[in-house]
């Protein structure tokens, strides 16, 4: 992350709107696990982490929140949550954080006294669009693994996608 | 525009962690929910592996709403970015080049947005105008492509307007004391010689041709003798107004030593001229300006030209590899007639200013340094330079030179200050 230069005009911070749709977008991701509370409990304790983050532009919470919510929903999903409700809170989950990370990133570079909710609008827009492709992405794997296909294949060709993309980088 | 910097943001590193925990937890616990959270991690790895640094192709027009404001006024500045290229700009961060002297009053120069091909978006921005030649920077623009992995950062100089010339005003503020030696025209300057003039200077014996209105003609009542009465000779000064315009000197974000040096020789300017002095200016610094001393309105009016439009006037750091020091100090020399005293506006950051304005005075030149001081005391280092500098100006004391220490207050508060001390 890049701070472009520091004057007096500046003040770092996450714009407004961001703020709130990030507290939005954690509350739906924590509402959606609510029928197993351990998930759910574990959501919330992200969900104020992202809070905390973008009302104090920390990445530390940021990270930390993100890690926490993966976990609720892995033990959503081990727990055996319906796979509906699965995709639609890792979906949030996933805007949710696209939001955040965004939204330090406009802290520190733009700041506050800026006019920024064309951009944060955009970012929104095209993370729900891609959430939502990977999201069918992500019931078409449900359904093989669930299916005839036993769910360790699916995951090892997911891994052994995993791979490739970190050999491409 | 110049791709200045390629960065990865590195957002979804941590995805590929949680890709394998899931995939490693359906795998062992032979259980399909995991795969679902995994996908999302998957699917954000992989759309960060394909991505690439953007390409975007923007105009950026910027325009103001004065070209040449007057002094403390403010100028509103629009910037309009348009996306010239065939795909939209999903993530665009623009920072318009603020003049460094200048302080946005209101708005931000800062903008974020996201443009479809074609499509334009304008921001405003107050800033608050100060004496001297301000040109606007390059405009920073840094671009993220949609997945947000990578981030260009471009340099682009906007079209439009370039620069704000801020013409002083020269009105007399305030009163500029001046040493002793004068020039031979008619002024308002009092002398230690005696003649004609207002002020008592003296009485001696009368000598033959003396006017007979000089004659102490109650000391001939009194005692019979014929003494003449001399008064303190007026006489204009021809003053050198030197700003010391080196890279230097350009210390502090909004307020640099140079931008208040500006400020402070446009009010000695105003207030020499309104007292019947002539007044030239010079910088000492890359693209060295010179106006010699003059006065009279057309002179007067040249000078606010030069204040505004003179590029060595700028009120931020020229680059300039070939400029030599001591150069400028020897061709300043030459430009200076007999009886020329100078009024030296420098930070005083390094002895090389010192050692000039001694060789100046040595030369027959009287000066008068007025220092604004950059320096803090928040860090070592801070208060370290400005123990150096507090030296650098006790020397200059020591060697006879008037210096004038400006700290935070208003130049005229300063400057009353400084002339009841010489006047003591």
């Amino acid at each position: 992350m890049v701070t472009v230069s520091a004057s007096a005009e500046f003040e770092p911070g996450v714009p407004m709107l961001t703020q709130g749709l990030v507290t939005g977008g954690g509350f739906v991701t924590a509402l959606l696990l609510v029928s197993l509370p351990v998930a759910a409990l574990l959501a919330l304790v992200g969900v104020v982490a992202w809070t905390v983050a973008v009302r104090r532009h920390s990445p530390r919470y940021l990270d930390g929140g993100a890690g926490i919510v993966a976990l609720s929903l892995v033990t959503a999903g081990l727990a055996g949550i319906e796979p509906p409700v699965l995709v639609l809170a890792s979906g949030a989950a996933f805007v949710t954080y696209d939001l955040a990370s965004t939204g330090l990133s406009l802290a520190t570079q733009v700041g506050t006294r800026a006019e920024t909710r064309q951009a944060e609008v955009a970012r929104l827009g095209v993370t729900t669009i891609g959430a939502a492709v990977i999201a069918g992405m992500g019931y078409v794997a449900f359904t093989l693994a669930s299916g005839s296909v036993s769910p360790a294949a699916v995951a090892l060709i997911f891994g052994g996608v995993l791979l490739a993309e970190l050999a491409l980088r | 525009m110049t791709v200045t910097a390629d960065r990865e943001t590195l957002r979804w590193v941590g995805v590929g962690a949680l890709a394998f925990a899931g995939l490693t937890a359906a795998v062992i616990l032979d259980a399909p929910g995991p795969l679902l959270v995994s996908v999302f991690a998957v699917a954000a790895g992989g759309l960060a592996a394909a991505s690439r640094p953007p390409e975007v192709d923007l105009a950026i027009e910027r325009a103001v709403s004065e070209q040449s404001p007057g002094p403390d006024q403010r100028t509103t500045v629009t910037v309009t970015v348009t996306n010239e290229g065939r795909g939209p700009a999903t993530d665009l961060r623009i920072l318009d080049g603020v003049p460094p002297a200048l302080t946005v009053e209101t708005g931000s120069p800062r903008h974020a947005t996201a443009l479809r091909a074609g499509e334009s978006a304008s921001f405003q921005y107050v800033l608050a105008t100060r004496v001297g030649l301000h040109p606007f920077g390059p405009t920073t623009v840094l671009a993220r492509d949609a997945t947000g992995t990578h981030e260009r950062e471009y340099e682009q100089m906007a079209s439009g307007a370039t620069e704000l010339n801020v013409a002083p005003t020269l009105d007399a503020r305030t009163t500029v004391p001046l040493r002793t030696q004068q020039t031979p025209y008619a002024g308002a300057r009092t002398t230690d010689s005696g003649g004609s003039g207002v002020e008592f200077h003296a009485t001696r014996d009368y000598q033959h041709g003396d006017p007979m209105s000089r004659i102490d003609w109650k000391r001939v009542a009194r005692t019979g003798e014929l003494t003449t009465v001399s008064f303190r000779q007026e006489r204009a000064g021809s003053v050198v107004l030197v700003v010391d315009t080196r890279a230097d000197s350009h210390v502090g974000a909004t307020d640099s030593a140079v931008a208040r040096s500006l400020e402070a020789a446009a009010t000695t300017a105003g207030s020499l001229l309104d007292s019947g002095d002539r007044v030239g200016v010079a910088t000492f610094g890359p693209g060295s300006a010179w106006l010699a001393p003059g006065s009279g309105p057309a002179h007067r009016a040249r000078l606010r030209e030069a204040f505004a439009t003179d590029s060595a006037f700028a009120a931020a750091p020229i680059e300039d590899e070939d400029f030599l020091p001591w150069l400028a100090r020897r061709r300043l020399r030459r430009r200076l007639s007999g009886g020329t005293q100078l009024v030296v506006f420098s930070p005083l950051l390094d002895p090389f200013m010192v050692e000039s304005i001694r060789r100046y005075e040595a030369h027959g030149y009287p000066v008068t340094v007025i220092s604004p001081d950059p320096t803090g005391r928040e860090t070592t280092g801070q208060t370290l330079e400005a123990v150096e500098r507090s030296l650098r100006l006790s020397r200059l004391r020591g060697a006879g030179v008037r210096v004038v220490d400006w700290g935070d207050e208003p130049f005229e508060t300063t400057l009353v200050g400084a002339s009841r001390r010489w006047s003591r």
